[in-house]
């Protein structure tokens, strides 16, 4: 199993009667809700977070792309990305982008040059994951149409990818972009190129397009592993169709996990953490999380309740988990918490059982602080994470950064003063 | 001259391969000029191609309504994502219905009025007239209205309809029996309102202003509800400009769904069929 440190770096100062309040967290949250001065702290915390988790042993930390909310305050993942890439080098972390969602960038080569100068300047660490991008995001905060915004996704992805291959200039001809010259500089450290992961929230369109082009699928899902069997069973199913393997590292989940000295000691230290989540970071009006023309049809058919049913209501959905207990997320697996041996003997069962290879672990979540942060990280890496990296042994991992023949990292060299700069 | 048979829907294929129109024909060849009527982002809610709403209008003339790909009955809208290549499609399927459509009354709706406006710039002197009623396709940002695309339908009926809680309303979006129904209410929203947003997401000025001058020959109503809350009643300033020989009806008691709350559209689409039809020798 391989473990990714992931934050969302939310804002924590949403009281308790903002839901009450407002409409929702995400596209048109007062903008007057900002404290731009919180938010330096909170930046800084949560970039020592992660620089911690990688001195600590995670696999891998990951920074991903949100816009116009109070729920992630991260709108730029490449800007967060290159701050780190000079602090974690005396570790062997990968850097996690999951990532730029490309139909947001026009042209999406912008994706391309930046990445590929986050993979030279990390010395070939760099693992990428292309978003379609929420709706919220991509269609209310950015404008994207949401009808053709899968097909622009898919031109910006193979662009990206024969740019970063391509030995030559070429020309694009795209629907949604035309470059008569496309030659990034630099191309990616990492031959062909990095790996790339396929992020979505369960639309079959999207695990299509990971399993035609044989890369990983990642639910980018926060109500856990349990929830996903039926997900993953139809990527499976996808999987075994196309005649490919069913490699454990071709999948991976968004986790929170919680980690105390005992049950009773997670909950007492992150209960209310996880509950301004769900309560606050979570409260989102109902039609920004899907723009008509999002999802298809198809993909819509697929969760229409039978002729009679009296609810659609579902238990994995933001609307339930703000009114479970801490009992009840523990119990669905929305949050796999407790002591050191209840968290690895849930997250080994669990792995094993839906055959997921890659977990994106949120340690933290909504409004925690970064010392709590920080004692949850070592307690998983202390008690949790050893013995797990070798789970799904003899699997190989064919989607992530290998070491590269005869090149060797830069040393970072601490800032240079002249004498008369440190009197 | 002679009546045309019972109601009917044809079918035809293209103009790209995948594109099916579905249109339905009624009324009488008689002697005003056909209508036709372009349903908006909602679909065909059955106002004029049917009786008894359409009756006065399908008694003088032939009402054509295209089902417009995507809304349901026709296909083929994933080849679309500009209102001139619909408005163009749209034109070749009238060429091809068999019924003289050389001259016509162009009526629309919504996202339907900004395509007959397209429509109308392509081929002005096939348009006898042209009716644009609660129509897209201009924009004010300090009056914007309510975004169609990112309201949920309960917030979003007192916006589209004078009386939200009418029996037209009901008629139009029935309640839900069951989650099922619901389920399958959603589906149809995703399905219309995701068609609309190929051209009009996620601010409908499709531009349009800059062609109009291209209707100055053409007779020309616009109809406003007074209580609309998806295409504000300011707009009707805007569109008058840029159209200044058009005749302005601010309908007071209607809101959005103005076909449909009122008979002062089909009134206006009768009597732009009659005139036309008056000036133009057998």
């Amino acid at each position: 199993m391989k473990f990714t440190y992931f934050h969302l770096m939310p804002y924590d100062g949403l009281t308790a009667d903002f839901p009450a309040n407002n409409r929702s967290v995400w596209v048109d949250i007062d903008p007057k809700l900002q404290d731009v001065r919180r938010f330096h702290q909170l930046y800084n915390d949560y970039l020592d977070e992660l620089e911690y988790a990688a001195v600590r042993g995670f696999d891998a930390i990951g920074v991903n792309e949100h816009h116009s909310n109070a729920y992630g305050l991260m709108s730029s993942p490449n800007m967060m990305a290159a701050a780190l890439a000079r602090r974690i080098t005396d570790t062997d972390a990968k850097i996690l982008v999951m990532g730029d969602a490309v139909p947001l960038y026009n042209p999406p080569i912008r994706i391309a040059e930046e990445l590929a100068m986050l993979d030279v300047l990390s010395g070939g660490r760099l693992v990428t994951g292309f978003p379609l991008g929420s709706s919220q995001d991509s269609n209310y905060a950015y404008g994207i149409k949401p009808a053709t915004m899968r097909e622009q996704h898919a031109e910006g992805f193979d662009l990206i990818m024969r740019a970063w291959t391509e030995d030559k200039v070429f020309a694009h001809n795209g629907k949604f972009s035309k470059l008569r010259y496309v030659n990034p500089w630099p191309k990616p450290l990492q031959k062909p190129h990095p790996p790339v992961w396929i992020p979505g929230s369960g639309s079959l369109e999207t695990m299509d397009f990971a399993v035609e082009r044989d890369l990983p699928f990642f639910l980018l899902s926060f109500f856990g592993a349990d929830f996903a069997r039926s997900m993953f069973k139809k990527f499976w199913e996808r999987v075994d169709a196309a005649g490919r393997d069913h490699n454990p590292y071709r999948t991976g989940i968004v986790q929170l996990i919680m980690v105390g000295d005992t049950d009773a000691e997670a909950k007492r230290l992150y209960e209310e953490h996880v509950q301004y989540f769900y309560r606050r970071c979570a409260h989102i009006y109902p039609a920004f999380t899907e723009a008509p023309g999002y999802k298809s049809v198809e993909s819509l058919r697929e969760v229409l309740p039978p002729p009679g049913a009296v609810s659609a209501s579902r238990p994995d959905s933001f609307a339930a988990a703000a009114k479970y207990s801490w009992e009840e997320l523990i119990d669905k697996g929305v949050v796999i918490g407790g002591s050191p041996d209840t968290v690895r003997e849930r997250l080994e069962s669990t792995a094993r059982e839906v055959n997921i290879g890659n977990w994106v672990s949120l340690l933290h979540i909504g409004s925690m602080p970064k010392e709590l942060a920080m004692h949850n990280i070592d307690l998983f890496t202390d008690k949790v994470m050893p013995g797990l990296s070798t789970v799904f042994d003899p699997s190989l991992h064919r989607w992530w950064p290998q070491p590269i023949e005869g090149f060797t990292r830069a040393a970072v060299s601490p800032v240079q003063r002249r004498t008369e700069d440190t009197r | 001259m002679s009546p045309t048979e019972a109601p009917k829907r044809l079918e035809i294929e293209g103009p790209l391969n995948g594109v099916r129109f579905s249109i339905d024909v009624a009324g009488t060849i008689g002697s005003a000029t056909p209508v036709v009527w372009l349903h908006g982002e909602f679909g065909e809610m059955g106002s004029f191609g049917v009786a008894p709403r359409g009756a006065a209008l399908i008694a003088s003339t032939m009402v054509i309504v295209p089902h417009l790909p995507g809304w349901g009955l026709s296909v083929g809208v994933e080849h679309f994502t500009r209102l001139d290549d619909l408005a163009m499609a749209v034109w070749w399927a009238l060429d091809r219905l068999g019924s003289d459509t050389s001259r016509v009354v162009l009526g629309g709706h919504g996202l339907g009025a900004a395509l007959g406006a397209e429509m109308a710039a392509q081929q002005p002197g096939r348009c006898a007239g042209v009716l644009l009623a609660a129509p897209f396709g201009m924009f004010r940002a300090d009056e914007p209205g309510i975004d169609v695309f990112g309201t949920m339908p309960s917030d979003l009926m007192p916006h589209l309809y004078a009386d939200p809680t009418g029996p037209l309303q009901a008629l139009h979006f029935p309640a839900p029996v069951d989650a099922h129904h619901r389920g399958l209410a959603a589906i149809r929203r995703v399905e219309t309102l995701g068609a609309a947003g190929r051209f009009v997401f996620p601010i409908p000025d499709t531009g349009i202003a800059d062609r109009l001058y291209r209707l100055a020959d053409v007779p020309v109503a616009l109809v406003f509800g007074a209580r609309d809350g998806i295409v504000p009643v300011s707009l009707a300033a805007d569109w008058a400009a840029a159209l200044p020989h058009a005749h302005v009806e601010i309908v007071e008691s209607a809101s959005h769904m103005v076909p449909y709350e009122t008979d002062d559209v089909e009134r206006l689409l009768g009597a732009l069929a009659t005139v036309a039809s008056s000036l133009v020798p057998a």
